[in-house]
């Protein structure tokens, strides 16, 4: 069996990855980027219920009537005029930057009334607006520290990979991590997914992940070069990468067994949350190994060629 | 040595088995837990719900001059901080922009049943304004919990660069505070002036201790003692650390708030756990047969120490978060796969299964070594430098990754080296190996 060269054939995988983010990019301009009330705030919509009344599914239907993000729950207060008795409230969060318009009030209020038992004309009843719940400051600090790892991470792969040249074989792992965000970032425009709290932390696990996945395919070039002196580079890298990829593949199996499995019971009960975290870390975990494979180490490789050539010159 | 490593095989799965009882059940009294085991894991407040509060700026001297808004935000993230110390990484806080107040949304405590919503909400709208004032002369003998402040400000909150929950050499909790140079100062000023007498330290207008001044101190570090428990003391050290709120917030209005989703989100989360649990498990041993039947061990031994961490560590677990426990279960054998992927390769080059073994997991070190550093760097980062959600990821992936790579390179280890010394487990077929007839060894499968 002929083995697949990843070193000759890594001209068609920059191309892919290029183009993809070409149209990530136009689709950044077309549709923008949706963000989800805990980093965008909005509008709190409280109703008072007299019965049953499911928030998930309320959420959901007042999702379709307005196409906005919306997180319901339900509220009970004790009353102040009988102990025993309990008022209960509908709350609902709507995202957006501007308030809510009279209209769409209007048609959130008809698709609960209609679905639900609740009472319009409570004096209860009140709309307010609401800032994002995740402040800019705890975006900004997650973007440090994850500047910050990136940095350590890229020392301490410099440092333990000096046989690879260091530095380089860091700068391609770091850039193969902001393949794997990227590419995560451009699936949620094209869908049009809100970014929340539960797409950072997918993010972080993704990072995590693809840098793993970097560093085990690294070794097996680190160890390589010291075994096979007198091979050029580009073997090294390509029997590398063969030799590690059944590991690849079964560690992305097994993990995909999991997120697949999450992803299909969350799908069929309708669990928003866990929906959207192993959506996104399906997607970033197969770009995480795609970009070890196809854009890491190959990627070094033509680095490293490069610098040769400049040098002979 | 047969005897040693069969032994040593024992040790491991006893020790496993052990940490999976203990995670089930947990360890201890009813009312006073040693360990706390997945029954009492406290999750978040999208399964079970919790308090929603609205707290309300109190102004003593009026809104004059004040920036509300900026107010609010600043306590916003004062109050954030102080609830990520107590592990409650779920909150949501919001301000209300229309009304100028501040909702608070944190989950019910495990199994609470005295919780006082009320209680903990004045402590944390208290504004944690700590202030070293003298004592008049009159109550130099009166009990502390009597003083009233004086006014006559020593030292403030402003002067103290950080604050730790320690213990005496009396095995009392105490407060240890280390001055800033500005708070160096003024406290060596203070002591000398008023040697023999006393000075009270407040947090807003209650009076925590007021020990009486020995001598002259001039260190960058000063205690404060009390009856403190040790969450007291904690509880103090951290509203000190993370500063003043700029203005008192008095809870106007508290409401239990229903799960956002339905009582099955849980069942569903767990069965989907349990599911590819199962089916990881048999990828594994279907894969790499009797290896494989070791990593099933090691990653029960793995999930039941996941488990433990969070109920003891008190973190709240929300339902992505038991996505995140789940995927662990996936990403986790990974050192393993390594391992046995190396070991497959020393066995079809020839070698004897117990060399195999020994340079499998040699070879393999390093690669794992080093992918987890650049893991647990990573969780350590966000663990300092993140807040809310952030950190609780930083805190599961730290140990999610120690844990796993420990039963990587030792658990799986010493079980393997155990199973191959029992006479059966020659058979190379149950590496994943077959021998055929010329002898050449070739990949099964």
């Amino acid at each position: 069996m002929r083995r697949y060269d990843f070193v000759k054939n890594r001209k068609y995988a920059f191309g892919f990855s290029i183009a993809m983010f070409v149209f990530f990019a136009i689709m950044l301009i077309v549709n923008g980027i949706t963000l989800d009330i805990s980093f965008k705030g909005g509008t709190r919509m409280m109703i008072e219920t007299v019965g049953e009344v499911d928030p998930n599914k309320a959420g959901e239907l007042i999702e379709q009537a307005i196409n906005k993000k919306v997180i319901a729950s339900i509220t009970k207060t004790y009353d102040a005029a009988s102990a025993s008795a309990t008022i209960d409230m509908l709350r609902i969060d709507i995202a957006g930057n501007e308030p809510l318009t009279p209209e769409e009030e209007e048609q959130v209020k008809t698709i609960i009334a209609q679905n639900f038992p609740v009472k319009l004309e409570s004096e209860k009843n009140e709309n307010v607006s609401i800032t994002p719940t995740i402040g800019r400051e705890t975006l900004q600090r997650g973007i440090l520290a994850v500047i910050v790892s990136m940095v350590l991470i890229l020392l301490y792969v410099a440092w333990r990979f000096s046989t690879l040249g260091g530095f380089s074989a860091a700068a391609c792992a770091i850039i193969a991590l902001f393949h794997d965000v990227g590419v995560m970032f451009g699936v949620y425009i094209v869908f049009k997914l809100p970014l929340n709290d539960i797409f950072i932390a997918t993010i972080l696990t993704v990072i995590g992940y693809s840098i793993n996945d970097t560093v085990v395919v690294y070794d097996r070039i680190r160890e390589n070069t010291v075994l096979m002196k007198k091979t050029d580079q580009g073997d090294i890298v390509n029997v590398s990468i063969h030799q590690s990829l059944s590991r690849s593949i079964n560690t992305l199996a097994t993990t995909l067994i999991c997120i697949v499995t999450l992803l299909i019971y969350s799908v069929s009960n309708n669990i928003s949350s866990l929906r959207d975290f192993s959506f996104s870390l399906l997607i970033g975990v197969i770009t995480g190994v795609y970009s070890t494979i196809f854009i890491a180490s190959p990627l070094w490789l033509f680095w490293k060629e490069r610098k040769q050539k400049a040098l002979v010159k | 040595m047969n005897d040693n490593r069969t032994f040593k095989l024992f040790i491991i799965v006893l020790i496993i088995a052990c940490i999976c009882l203990l995670a089930i059940t947990g360890l201890g009294p009813e009312n006073a837990r040693i360990v706390k085991g997945v029954n009492e894991l406290r999750t978040g407040i999208d399964i079970r719900g919790g308090i929603s509060a609205i707290m309300q700026p109190v102004y003593d001297q009026g809104t004059e001059g004040r920036n509300v808004a900026q107010d609010l935000a600043s306590a916003r993230q004062i109050i954030e901080a102080r609830l990520d110390a107590q592990g409650i990484y779920d909150k949501t806080i919001t301000v209300d922009s229309t009304n100028n107040r501040l909702i608070i949304d944190i989950p019910w405590a495990a199994n609470e049943t005295e919780f006082n919503p009320r209680k903990a909400l004045d402590e944390l709208g208290s504004t944690g304004a700590l202030t070293f004032q003298e004592v008049d002369d009159a109550d130099q003998y009166t009990d502390h919990t009597q003083l009233k402040p004086t006014g006559r400000i020593v030292l403030t909150g402003e002067d103290v660069k950080t604050a730790s929950a320690v213990t005496d050499q009396t095995g009392n909790y105490v407060i240890l505070l280390e001055l800033k140079p500005s708070g160096v100062e003024k406290f060596s000023e203070a002591t000398a002036r008023l040697k023999y007498k006393r000075i009270a330290i407040f947090m807003d207008d209650i009076c925590l201790s007021a020990p009486t001044v020995q001598d002259r101190i001039t260190s960058s570090e000063a205690t404060i003692t009390g009856r403190f428990t040790l969450e007291e003391a904690k509880a103090l050290a951290d509203k000190i650390r993370f500063g003043a709120l700029p203005t008192k917030l008095e809870a106007v209005k508290v409401d239990s708030i229903s799960a956002q989703l339905g009582k099955g989100a849980l069942d569903v989360a767990v069965k989907a756990g349990i599911l590819s649990f199962i089916l990881v498990c048999i990828f594994m041993v279907l894969y790499y047969r009797l290896p494989g039947l070791v990593s099933v061990f090691a990653l029960c031994g793995l999930v039941a120490l996941q488990i433990l961490v969070l109920s003891n560590f008190n973190i709240s677990v929300t339902l992505p978060g038991i996505g995140g426990i789940i995927l662990s279960i996936g990403m986790s054998v990974d050192g393993n796969v390594i391992i046995f992927e190396r070991i497959k390769e020393e066995l079809k080059s020839g070698k004897t299964l117990r060399a195999s073994i020994d340079s499998g997991f040699k070879r393999a070190y390093v690669a794992i070594l080093d992918s987890n550093v650049t893991t647990i760097i990573t969780a350590i980062i966000l663990y300092i430098l993140g807040s809310g959600p952030v950190r609780g990821f930083g805190v599961t992936l730290f140990f999610g990754t120690l844990f796993s790579f420990f039963s990587a390179v030792t658990a799986s280890k010493m079980m393997l080296q155990g199973v191959s010394a029992f006479g059966f487990a020659k058979n190379k077929w149950l590496f994943g190996v077959k021998k055929d007839k010329g002898g050449k060894t070739s990949e099964a499968l």
